[in-house]
């Protein structure tokens, strides 16, 4: 449990505590309207309808933005035709599970007068009650109006008073109001002629944030008596998500997307070259890097630089095969920690770093490198020139290269090439002491490896070095606190916003570099619920 | 079979769910004398699509050395030999940046789409093939098909813009069963009833519809063209429910094919070649059962993540690493997944060929574009850009014949190929690849 | 990390690392998963091995019953059927429903199952087990004829070898392989049961004077790679039964590793193994020892020698009732007699028969690591 400076400068304050400077103002962000991902959606069905509804289908895929996150994408994609067949299908799918025998009574709670007739107030009054935890919002008259017409409409064919409800209940799970999280915006109060997020759109943002799934029934009281508008009320609120196991999950979420893990479906390796690359190892590849992020920043609450350079982290048996190690326990997980010699240190060396950045049949150090400077420095690498003159690498006596180094000499070398490799291959090459699948080893085809180099005029000898250099890196703490805020508004982060993101920062350092409380300043800041005016917006 | 004097069938009520039934006319005697249309005189479907793949070809092994038709055949294109005069050559015309940076194989297939390079990592617009499916595919179950060789969905060039990119399926026996599982309307059934719970669908679908005013006035511009994209995928569900509920008219050569196997696929070349077969097959047999009109393949990606078992390297990486070989006077290992590629193009049209359709194949009925990022890999040069058109688009189209662009932009075989396909343009591309030229010598 | 975790099976990275002589303490231990554990065969030249050709399986013996007329009949493919039905039921039964791959010691008399050709070359794979080179008589073992080793050792003893080194399924081909051996290794990775090897106090790799060799059973299965092979470097754990241990001391000279006899080496079988009234799922060698070398890539490559109940390895041979003898057309009640003549190894005290039978398997283990589990081992071959 963090002390906080929470107190705030009242009229009234008699206690001696510091004062909480004036929070940085920010221009925020347009309204805007995201579209669900695939874990919301889940999430949602799951927590409105019950874990054993099955939802299989197929979601259009989230377009990573240039250098951004999936969950700013989520503010620019649609749906497909193809992706609404599917969403189509789903939701008359869910429907019907929902209104089964097996799980109607939980949800359906009026009998309607006659089993084969349209029943207008029951519908009404099932359609209302879904609908708000659907629609994070209480439907308008119009949006049950023409549920409760389309309920009858459907009963009447197919003389069934269950299936009109059904399809009724899919056309809500089909709707955009469902499918995207729209911010519904009013005047704002305090800011002349300014507009502000709703109480359901404020009680929406924060619990994607926090827990990445719809508000649930207590945010939505707060949203429906408008307390969640009050300070003290919405510093309740972002306490109770905080202190939920569901954090952890969004947490997971929030890694997944910063070190871009939906990249790893597609990894594959060789497997003649690298047999010990089974199913069982990749799968548990992405997950010990998420269980060491969860464990050192929430159970924990330690400092985000060390991330880069402990040693504690979690095994399975599979993933014995790639570290070497005897793993006792023998399913499952379990804590493991590095020994001082194994050359392991931080997120780097662990083993999902160096495949998922890394070629199917042999290492990349450009790979590697690019990756640390976009996912964790929030440095944009330049993409290679297309008229690159390959005749260099061509024009060698005798390309007898043994080591991964020799043959990216032309990379840090040749004049147009060495301008954007040297700020990503030291990193990899440094990091060559790890093959394709993660595997140590000392030497490649015979050739000892060196893995010295520097990171931004910083000196490293050995992975463990390069990560005391990540660690200590300015922006590796920055680019956490960027990537924390566009994760939590979904947008890509504005110009006018640059002052508030400088002041989390300065804030991040005085806490200790702590995730949670860095989590918690956003949530409970008037920043994160910003509507800035957008140009040609109408209402 | 004997030919019946008139045609008979009975429609009753649809509402209340009632069963409709058809006495079916017996096959032949609904086509015309030809076989080439049906009775009633609407003609066979003309299909279109694209075939994409990824990091070019090999100069001097793949570009005819004669022009005109019965060009000569180099070894990258021996597997469409046997198919040669019904494929045509297009060699010669470049994409043209306009000064926008040449994105490596980023800019090629794109920019051949979209008659525009584009100015960021972005899709820079509407695929031609988009405008295509615009126009005729309203009446068609499914707008388009998009369809990967390799994993992954987002293997596409088919698309809007970004965020509004077609979806493609890697997996046949997913294809399969989005076609021919529960809701495919066999067109030759023997009868056929509407579906009460399609028609009940059908009826509520309007509660989603309704929305839309209301959630418009919320939002800026950008956010009401998504939403707009969103009410038009809608707009195809309903497309689908309405055609589900009318009795599809009968189709001589669509046969429902078995199950494909489940078959994993991720970017193993040997893997990827069998996956594509597999995928081309369903796909013909959709085509021929009118379930869709547009296709869009694409074997590969742009930059060819294809591995070989046992080798450290990519086909990309080979492009580029690779040193020439000074006697065969090419990447030996590069150019081996080239022909690889070719000949799975050579499959491709052999299995729309291997259909008979009308008095001729599925081909003949077809129009394909077939065309890659680049020409040369290694240097990613975007001009002489490979492109190939397949099959006689239902006789629109002159095929079989080596045409060069001497230079000309891509976007002008873009617009050929609309134009083939009865879409009322008269220009396409933008800057300098903007254009009103069709290349006349391949109209029938 | 420790550094011998750092031999990669498979890779050809060569990182042997030499430690320093005469390193004081308790040296290195290296731990090994078993991967091949099944009677060796050594197939040298066929026309020495096996002069009058190999056994006959069930079908052919069946004929060999016949007279050439009959056999003539039987062979015409109207009479398929009958034949079918000879062979595989009526020749592999006994008067009273014995069936020959259950029951073997009920055809000891019948002339229509004889024994397998015995081996005749001089050569096998195999270890010198009785202390002489001449394979006479002694206190515990047979008089029998010895084989002279593939490296040259004299006195090898391997009667098993001898017995059932002419039999197609025992001996294979170098295409094929041995269908036994396949059968005896699948059985490992199908995880029905598995072994592990552990060295400790290994103070050099080539030439330690002192090192202590474990053999265990594990009740753990192994990850097996996309296209099922064996992985090194996975974790299994030692069983908790100490029946299933057993500890020989050894040395290694010039990075062969040799061991002492162990009077009583057993370790699990999965299946029940026909034998005397109470029989436990075992695989019980006596007298056993190991001569493994340690390869560069960190694999051991070996022996294991010793004597077999002739009822033991007659029965995990002939697992699975007749069909062995027709689906696998082996002769089951050959192979036993075979076996039994053969036999050199601890005679019964009144018949003089003797009960065992000299054996070598191949031993291949991969680097893995061992865990023990409490308590630790307690078999060794000195008395405790």
């Amino acid at each position: 449990m963090m002390v906080a400076r929470t107190v705030i400068c009242g009229l009234a304050a008699i206690l001696l505590a510091a004062c909480e400077p004036a929070e940085t103002e920010t221009s925020g962000a347009p309204a805007g309207m995201r579209r669900l991902t695939e874990e919301q959606y889940r999430n949602a069905i799951a927590d409105i309808f019950g874990a054993d509804i099955e939802v299989a289908g197929r979601f259009d895929p989230i377009v990573r933005p240039a250098h951004g996150l999936l969950a700013a994408g989520t503010s620019e994609i649609s749906v497909s035709p193809a992706g609404f067949e599917q969403a189509y299908t789903m939701a008359n799918s869910i429907a019907g599970q929902v209104l089964d025998a097996g799980h109607r009574d939980a949800f359906l709670t009026c009998t309607p007068a006659d089993a084969t007739k349209p029943d207008d107030v029951c519908a009404r009054t099932f359609f209302a009650s879904v609908g708000r935890l659907l629609f994070r919002r209480p439907l308008t008259d119009e949006e049950l109006m023409s549920r409760v017409a389309a309920a009858r409409r459907a009963t009447e064919i197919s003389g069934n008073f269950i299936q009109g409800v059904t399809l009724g209940l899919g056309s809500l799970l089909a709707s955009p109001s469902f499918l995207f999280d729209v911010d519904e915006t009013e005047p704002d109060p305090d800011r002349a002629g300014q507009r502000r997020l709703t109480a359901y759109a404020k009680a929406s943002r924060l619990s994607f944030f926090l827990w990445n799934t719809t508000p649930d029934a207590e945010l939505l009281d707060a949203a429906a008596s408008s307390a969640i508008h009050s300070a003290k009320e919405l510093a309740r609120q972002v306490d109770r998500l905080m202190a939920a196991p569901r954090l952890e999950g969004a947490v997971r979420t929030f890694f997944a997307d910063m070190l871009g893990l939906e990249a790893i479906t597609n990894l594959v390796k060789d497997a003649t070259l690298y047999p010990a690359f089974v199913r069982a190892v990749k799968a548990d590849m992405p997950e010990q890097t998420l269980r060491t992020i969860v464990h050192h920043l929430l159970t924990k609450n330690g400092d985000y630089r060390d991330l880069f350079t402990t040693r504690e982290t979690f095994i399975t048996r599979a993933l014995g095969l790639i570290y070497q190690v005897p793993v006792p326990q023998q399913t499952g997980w379990m804590p493991y920690t590095f020994s001082d010699d194994s050359g392991r240190a931080g997120l780097l060396t662990l083993m999902n770093f160096l495949a998922a950045n890394s070629h199917d049949g042999r290492t990349s150090p450009t790979l590697r490198g690019k990756a640390l400077r976009e996912m964790l420095l929030c440095q944009a690498v330049p993409i290679p020139p297309g008229d690159v003159d390959f005749k260099l690498v061509q024009d060698t006596n005798n390309p007898n290269f043994k080591t991964t180094r020799d043959r990216l000499t032309a990379h840090r070398t040749a004049a147009t090439c060495a301008g954007c490799h040297k700020i990503t291959d030291p990193i990899g090459l440094g990091l060559e002491v790890f093959d394709t699948v993660g595997v140590a080893r000392t030497a490649e085809n015979g050739a000892m490896i060196d893995t010295s180099g520097d990171l931004d005029g910083v000196p490293f000898a050995t992975p463990s070095e390069l990560g005391r250099a990540v660690r200590d890196n300015p922006a590796t703490a920055s680019c956490l606190v960027h990537r924390i805020y566009e994760y939590a508004i979904r947008w890509p982060i504005a110009d006018g916003e640059r002052d508030w993101i400088k002041s989390l920062e300065q804030d991040f350092g005085k806490d200790g570099y702590r995730l949670k409380a860095l989590m918690r300043r956003i949530a409970v800041s008037k920043a994160f619920y910003r509507i800035a005016p957008a140009p040609g917006n109408g209402a | 079979m004997t030919r019946l004097a008139d045609r008979r069938w009975v429609l009753k009520g649809l509402l209340g769910g009632g069963a409709v039934t058809v006495g079916l006319p017996l096959l032949d005697c609904r086509l015309n004398g030809n076989g080439t249309a049906l009775a009633a005189g609407a003609p066979l479907p003309t299909r279109f699509g694209t075939w994409f793949w990824g990091l070019g070809v090999t100069p001097g092994r793949w570009k005819p050395t004669t022009l005109g038709a019965d060009y000569d055949i180099l070894p990258e294109l021996e597997s469409v030999a046997k198919y040669k005069s019904k494929v045509s050559i297009l060699s010669g015309f470049d994409v043209l940046l306009d000064g926008k940076p040449n994105f490596p194989h980023q800019t090629g297939g794109p920019a051949f789409r979209c008659g525009v390079a584009p100015a960021r990592l972005a899709f820079p617009g509407v695929s031609f093939d988009t405008i295509i499916a615009d126009a005729i595919g309203a009446t068609t179950r499914f707008r388009s098909i998009e369809l990967s060789g390799i994993a992954g969905d987002d293997n596409t060039l088919s698309g809007r813009g970004p965020g509004q990119m077609n979806p493609a399926e890697s997996s046949a026996l997913a294809l399969y069963t989005r076609v021919f599982g529960a809701d495919f309307a066999d067109p030759n059934a023997a009868d056929f009833k509407p579906d009460p719970a399609i028609m009940a669908k059908q009826s509520v679908l309007s509660a989603v519809t309704d929305e839309r005013r209301a959630l418009e006035q919320q939002l800026g511009a950008a956010d009401r063209v998504r939403l707009d994209q969103y009410f038009t995928a809608v707009r195809q569900v309903e497309n689908q429910l309405t055609l589900q509920l009318q009795k599809p008219e009968p189709l001589l050569a669509c046969k429902v094919p078995k199950a494909p196997p489940e078959f994993p696929v991720a970017h193993d070349v040997e893997e990827t070649i069998h996956n594509h077969e597999i995928l081309a097959q369903v796909l013909a047999m959709t085509l021929t059962c009118n379930q869709t009109k547009v296709f869009n393949v694409c074997i590969n990606d742009s930059a060819s993540s294809l591995t070989r078992a046992g080798s450290t390297t990519s086909h990309h990486q080979l492009t580029h690493d690779e040193q020439i070989d000074e006697k065969l006077g090419y990447q030996p290992e590069a150019t081996k997944f080239i022909a690889d590629l070719m000949k799975a193009w050579g499959t491709f049209v052999g299995i729309l060929d291997s259909i008979p359709e009308g008095g001729g194949t599925l081909l003949d009925n077809t129009l394909v574009v077939a065309h890659s990022d680049s020409d040369f890999a290694k240097v990613h040069s975007i001009t002489n850009l490979p492109v190939m058109f397949a099959g006689a688009a239902g006789g629109r189209i002159k095929p079989g014949v080596h045409i060069d662009g001497k230079g000309e932009a891509v976007s002008r075989l873009a617009l050929t190929a609309m134009q083939v396909m009865k879409v009322n343009i008269d220009r396409f591309g933008t800057g300098s690849m903007d254009t009103n030229k069709p290349v006349t010598e391949l109209f029938a | 990390m420790p550094l011998h975790h750092r031999l990669l099976a498979g890779i050809a990275t060569l990182t042997l690392a030499a430690l320093p002589a005469g390193a004081a303490g308790d040296g290195e231990t290296l731990g090994f998963l078993v991967i091949n554990f099944a009677p060796a065969v050594y197939r040298g030249d066929f026309a020495s091995d096996c002069p009058e050709g190999l056994s006959a399986t069930t079908d052919e013996g069946f004929l060999l019953t016949q007279t050439p007329a009959e056999r003539a009949r039987l062979l015409k493919p109207e009479n398929a059927k009958e034949l079918e039905q000879r062979w595989k039921i009526e020749f592999t039964s006994g008067p009273n429903g014995e069936e020959i791959c259950r029951n073997p010691r009920s055809f000891i008399d019948d002339p229509r199952h004889p024994i397998h050709k015995p081996v005749q070359s001089k050569i096998a794979l195999g270890m010198n087990l009785d202390d002489n080179v001449d394979g006479s008589a002694t206190p515990l073992t047979c008089k029998h004829q010895t084989f002279t080793g593939t490296d040259g050792e004299a006195g090898v003893d391997n009667q098993l070898y001898r017995a059932m080194g002419c039999a197609k399924a025992w001996r294979g081909t170098d295409a094929t392989g041995s269908e036994m051996q396949i059968k005896y290794n699948a059985y490992m990775k199908d995880g029905l049961h598995n072994y592990l090897i552990e060295l400790k106090g290994v103070n050099d790799r080539r030439n330690d004077p002192e090192v202590e060799v474990g053999f265990y059973s594990t009740e753990e299965n192994q990850l097996l790679s996309a296209n099922g092979g064996h992985l090194a470097h996975q974790t299994f754990t030692v069983t908790k039964n100490p029946r299933w241990h057993n500890v020989l001391k050894g040395k290694i000279v010039d990075g062969v590793l040799t061991t002492e006899t162990l009077d009583h080496f057993t370790v699990d079988w999965f299946s029940a193994l026909n034998g005397p009234f109470g029989a436990a799922n075992e695989y019980a060698f006596r007298r056993a020892k190991l001569r493994l070398e340690l390869l560069p890539d960190g694999t051991l490559k070996g022996l294991l020698g010793g004597y077999l109940p002739v009822e033991t390895t007659s029965a995990q041979a002939r697992n699975g009732g007749r069909g062995v003898a027709t689906n696998g057309n082996r002769d089951c009640a050959s192979e036993y007699k075979s076996m039994l003549i053969h036999a050199d190894g601890f005679p019964d005290p009144v018949t003089g028969q003797c009960t065992m039978i000299s054996m070598a398997n191949d031993v291949v283990a991969i680097p893995a690591f061992v865990l023990h589990p409490e308590p630790p081992p307690a078999k060794t071959a000195a008395a405790e």
